[in-house]
């Protein structure tokens, strides 16, 4: 019977020293870029008028991209999604943020309910290789994933209620 | 019976494995005639066959298009018992998720585990748009990898794949048709139903076990030359666990595990992921006008 016992506190103790090893590799797996070009990356986003990231938002290193999302979102009223920030040999290469108009549609082909959404992609490659810019809307069944560019993008969010600090400054000009 | 509609790569695990258990169960039962592969049809008449019924009233009497393989169920049978299974396993499953959800505090167990393990699979699995297999396609959705909406262009390896695909020959003849009638504009979805799913399993049809339905654009220039493609599919949890039920007129399918976004609250894997390819096609000019 105390056997049994012992066996069983073993055997929990097993699983806790399981899942903290678990955990702790998760930590040590970072590759140190969050620090880099996560929050303390914000400044000089501001300055390419970039959406800057909220401080009450969950940061995500996964090695090759940086997540970073509002972990209680109100998932019905229009909002920013969320940013991916994408390295290429650990330098920040681009980032892309999601904005979510709070409203569904639907689309007959796939048969499927999918999310209004926009998504604006800012590429860090040099100015040489053309406009850092690139949007995307996903409006409407007749608008699937239709280019539209910043200025356009901006303005949609704008209807949805989205503000200056949620959206970035822009491109200047 | 309804039409089962499928998308993506979970379910069809499941209907592969009910699928081989089904064979195996199957091929462990004695021979009941004597088959000839060559003809598809049986040297002897089944003994388990009811004797006042004709030679091939098991098969509807429609022995070549309904073949008995085992000489006692019928290739429609053996797909009907598969589908079953498949549908209720996948009802069983549906049933338990909906009374037994994962708490907030499981999920964010669970999700803190996850990182490193995106970490190996963003190692594994290409982003790049120009060299991504169907393969990538999969684990970069449950992964939640790259950037959606992923833009392929002419001449990446999935897009070249893409161009020989059933979906997108129909939609080129239809395209040709129209264009020929004066309509230079064409919508044609590709539908992956039961046939398709038995199909695409026998065949190792990578890009319908990726892509599932998809739809195809095609925008024809005015002297029908020119034409330019467009295919949209979505990668979601919804499409990938649908085969529970089919879609009902203008509503949307029972997957057993519903959409999720990106980044949105839950489990942090299989969010929705978005691609789009986009190539143009021209004729051969000479051979248009020779023909006419």
């Amino acid at each position: 019977m105390e056997g049994n016992m012992r066996q069983g506190q073993k055997g929990k103790l097993a699983v806790g020293y399981l899942l903290t090893t678990l955990l702790l590799l998760g930590c040590w797996g970072s590759t140190g870029a969050l620090p880099k070009y996560g929050l303390g990356y914000n400044p000089q986003r501001e300055k390419l008028g970039i959406p800057t990231i909220p401080t009450n938002w969950t940061l995500q290193d996964i090695g090759k991209f940086i997540d970073c999302f509002d972990p209680n979102p109100n998932q019905k009223a229009p909002h920013r999604l969320a940013k991916r920030i994408f390295l290429e040999n650990g330098a920040i290469s681009r980032e892309v943020d999601t904005f979510y108009s709070g409203t569904n549609f639907y689309y007959p082909p796939e048969r499927l309910t999918l999310p209004q959404e926009i998504s604006i992609q800012y590429d860090y490659a040099p100015a040489s290789k053309g406009n850092p810019w690139k949007a995307y809307a996903d409006l409407s069944a007749d608008e699937r994933l239709k280019p539209v560019s910043i200025g356009e993008a901006r303005r949609i969010l704008a209807t949805w209620g989205l503000r200056k600090s949620d959206v970035g400054g822009g491109p200047p000009g | 019976m309804e039409t089962k509609k499928n998308n993506n790569p979970v379910h069809h695990a499941a209907a592969c494995a009910a699928g081989i258990l089904l064979v195996w169960a199957c091929s462990a039962q004695p021979a009941f005639s004597f088959y000839d592969p060559n003809t598809g049809r049986w040297l002897s008449r089944d003994r388990l066959e009811d004797p006042t019924q004709p030679s091939y009233g098991l098969l509807a009497n429609d022995p070549n298009n309904d073949v008995d393989y085992l000489g006692q169920v019928s290739l429609k049978q053996i797909k009907g018992l598969i589908t079953d299974s498949v549908t209720g396993s996948a009802d069983a499953i549906f049933n338990f998720l909906q009374n037994h959800p994962p708490t907030p505090r499981e999920i964010s167990a669970l999700n803190k585990l996850l990182p490193p393990l995106k970490r190996k699979a963003a190692g594994i699995f290409d982003v790049n748009t120009s060299t991504m297999t169907w393969r990538d396609i999969i684990f970069d959705w449950f992964f939640e990898l790259g950037n959606t909406p992923f833009e392929f262009k002419d001449k990446d390896k999935t897009t070249e794949d893409l161009k020989k695909h059933e979906g997108v020959n129909d939609a080129r003849d239809l395209a040709k048709k129209r264009c020929a009638e004066g309509k230079p504009e064409t919508e044609k979805t590709w539908r992956y139903g039961v046939d398709q799913f038995y199909q695409s399993l026998s065949s190792a049809d990578s890009i319908a076990i990726a892509l599932g339905s998809y739809s195809v654009s095609v925008k024809a220039s005015s002297d029908c030359c020119q034409f330019e493609f467009s295919v949209l599919n979505d990668s979601g949890w919804e499409s990938a666990t649908r085969f529970r039920k089919a879609a009902t007129p203008g509503g949307t399918h029972q997957g057993i595990i519903p959409d999720r976004a990106r980044n949105t609250p839950g489990i942090q894997l299989g969010g929705t992921m978005k691609e789009h390819w986009t190539w143009k096609e021209t004729c051969d000019k000479d051979k248009k006008e020779n023909s006419q």
